[in-house]
């Protein structure tokens, strides 16, 4: 469970930008599809997948491939936090927080 | 000579840990206020569904009422139909609670966010959001009540349209202001004022 005061911990793998950006869009509107986070980021598939997999690596992401609507063949990926990269990400905006008031 | 020096050198480090600190904040700022834009930029998505998201619910909320206002005439059998009235109300039910998800479904592939069964926690902690809800709740009994009692009173049938429009208003309207507070929410700024930072800016640019 995550909690509502989380623990401040800076975490090197979340700061990287586009990765801090993928998990604050996830942490507030849960599972997304990749082309929506790639649209909002305004980055490319490669780079989008690049940070995906760096997070999918530490448990921090969960990707599902599903069949896409309407029998084509392609399939899409939705993208949600694990519990860890909830936490994980919590405590790191708790730390920017910290940081950006001075203690 | 060296007794000079000393404090001229710790003035100068103190200024550039100052100025390091300062920078590390300035960055962690950023990364704040980058997460509350991307957060609007899909708001403002979102917002572009308010239209459609009311007159769906409207919709699905007028055919409700429609349903109570047709219980009490199911149940006393009062249009004599050959068959069991009680399985046009079960068949309406079902109808609405398949437009309902019919219409989460769309919206869910239209924003490419999956549905959520409970509101993001800084929608939530919102107390103008947890007016409108609180609201929504209470104001939720009037047409289903009203319509249980004016089905019972009459069978007009310009009775079913007026409750059935007035379940469509009222529903309509709280879906609005809900939906209202709820973009209003998401696009709120949570990254702190900067205002430390132009001071300490004030008395590093003083040192200097």
């Amino acid at each position: 469970m995550t909690s509502d005061n989380p623990q401040p911990v800076f975490n090197e793998i979340i700061h990287a930008p586009i990765r801090l950006r993928i998990c604050g869009l996830l942490d507030t509107y849960g599972t997304m599809r990749f082309d929506v986070l790639r649209d909002t980021l305004e980055i490319s598939d490669a780079t989008c997948s690049k940070h995906l997999k760096t997070l999918t690596e530490h448990d921090y992401i969960q990707l599902d491939k599903k069949a896409s609507e309407g029998g084509k063949a392609y399939k899409v990926t939705w993208v949600r936090l694990t519990r860890e990269g909830k936490q994980a990400f919590q405590s790191h905006v708790a730390a920017l927080r910290q940081i950006v008031a001075g203690q | 000579m060296a007794a000079t020096q000393q404090p001229q050198q710790m003035q100068q480090s103190q200024a550039r840990e100052l100025s390091s600190d300062q920078q590390h904040a300035l960055s962690a700022l950023d990364s704040l206020r980058a997460l509350d834009s991307d957060r609007a930029k899909i708001a403002t998505g979102y917002e572009a569904l308010r239209t459609s998201s009311i007159v769906w619910i409207a919709i699905v909320f007028g055919l409700l009422t429609f349903t109570y206002w047709l219980m009490p005439q199911a149940w006393f059998n009062r249009f004599n139909l050959p068959w069991n009235p009680l399985w046009l109300v079960a068949a309406l039910l079902a109808m609405s609670l398949l437009l309902l998800i019919a219409a989460t479904m769309l919206n869910s592939r239209r924003q490419g966010i999956a549905p959520q069964w409970q509101m993001p926690k800084l929608v939530m902690r919102s107390r103008r959001y947890q007016l409108a809800l609180v609201a929504h709740f209470f104001v939720n009994f009037i047409p289903p009540i009203l319509a249980l009692a004016v089905g019972y009173a009459t069978t007009a049938w310009w009775s079913a349209v007026a409750v059935t429009l007035i379940g469509a208003v009222i529903n309509g309207v709280m879906e609005a202001w809900e939906f209202d507070e709820t973009v209003r929410a998401l696009k709120q700024h949570t990254a702190p004022e900067p205002s430390h930072l132009d001071s300490s800016a004030e008395a590093h640019h003083d040192l200097g």
